[in-house]
């Protein structure tokens, strides 16, 4: 885990810690979702880690591994959801441009997804955290 | 090329962690080139004889996707891969050290022929503006002697 973030950084500052670093972007994560990503195997760590480096390279990414809004929506607060994806595990969050850089707050998991269609509890779920990032503390 | 965890028990998860990134890397670059170029998938499985369901299946997270396969796609799409990584990349580079210290050493007088050979004298085999100017500077210097 990277988790270059200073004391001024305000992911930091809300608790989030850096996953992944690039030069067009980071990748940052919250307390909760960090104790499920800590869960992980290898196989679904490895293709995250790379899905995520290169969304911090500012690659375009294949709808098997990155979805951004679609039928995830937005948030009440007007953020948008998008999602990282690898074989049933699911990690949400938001695009914000943080700290003088483009920024993905991962805010929720689902490691073991059922079904195609995402469950509607988890959306709910994650969009409250998503709208509770950074009013918190 | 799925990986299952499974097989691997006895190894460093490091090694799972690389393989799974690399063959993302590699259906990144595919997805890139055809975004880029505007073929769709099923474009791609006419072009290469499949059906769009094999295409869509070398994007999913059970990928077998072979490196046959990986330069079949790849010149389906008017492209010549190349694998890269660290090492090839600092050898490339200390190439291209090694060639401009020679441009320096057979030139007298570097600038005033870095000046004088312009756009104009660019070699037309090298796409880089500084990779023909070197060449111009190796050419003139060759010629004033």
């Amino acid at each position: 885990m990277a988790g270059s973030e200073t004391e001024d950084d305000e992911l930091a500052k809300q608790g989030g810690t850096v996953l992944v670093e690039g030069d067009e972007g980071r990748v940052g994560i919250t307390a909760k979702a960090l104790k499920e990503w800590n869960k992980l195997d290898a196989t679904r760590r490895g293709r995250l880690k790379r899905t995520m480096k290169e969304w911090c390279a500012g690659r375009r990414l294949h709808r098997e591994v990155y979805k951004s809004g679609g039928k995830y929506g937005k948030t009440k607060g007007g953020r948008t959801i998008a999602v990282f994806k690898a074989r049933q595990v699911r990690f949400y969050g938001f695009e914000e441009h943080m700290d003088g850089m483009r920024t993905f707050v991962i805010v929720d998991a689902d490691l073991a997804k059922k079904q195609d269609d995402a469950n509607p509890d988890t959306i709910a779920r994650l969009k409250d955290r998503a709208d509770a990032f950074g009013k918190e503390k | 090329m799925s990986i299952d965890s499974n097989q691997y028990q006895t190894v460093d998860e490091a090694e799972i962690e690389a393989i799974e990134g690399f063959m993302v890397d590699v259906q990144v670059y595919l997805n890139e080139i055809m975004d880029a170029k505007k073929i769709s998938r099923a474009e791609l499985a006419r072009r290469m004889g499949v059906s769009r369901a094999r295409v869509s299946q070398m994007f999913s997270d059970d990928s077998n996707l072979t490196v046959r396969q990986l330069a079949r796609a790849a010149y389906h799409l008017g492209e010549e891969p190349r694998v890269e990584s660290d090492t090839t990349r600092t050898l490339r580079d200390a190439r291209k050290v090694d060639r401009n210290k020679a441009a320096v050493k057979a030139a007298s007088n570097v600038h005033s022929l870095w000046t004088d050979v312009s756009a104009d004298n660019l070699v037309d085999t090298v796409c880089d503006e500084d990779d023909g100017r070197i060449d111009g500077i190796l050419a003139s210097a060759g010629s004033r002697r």
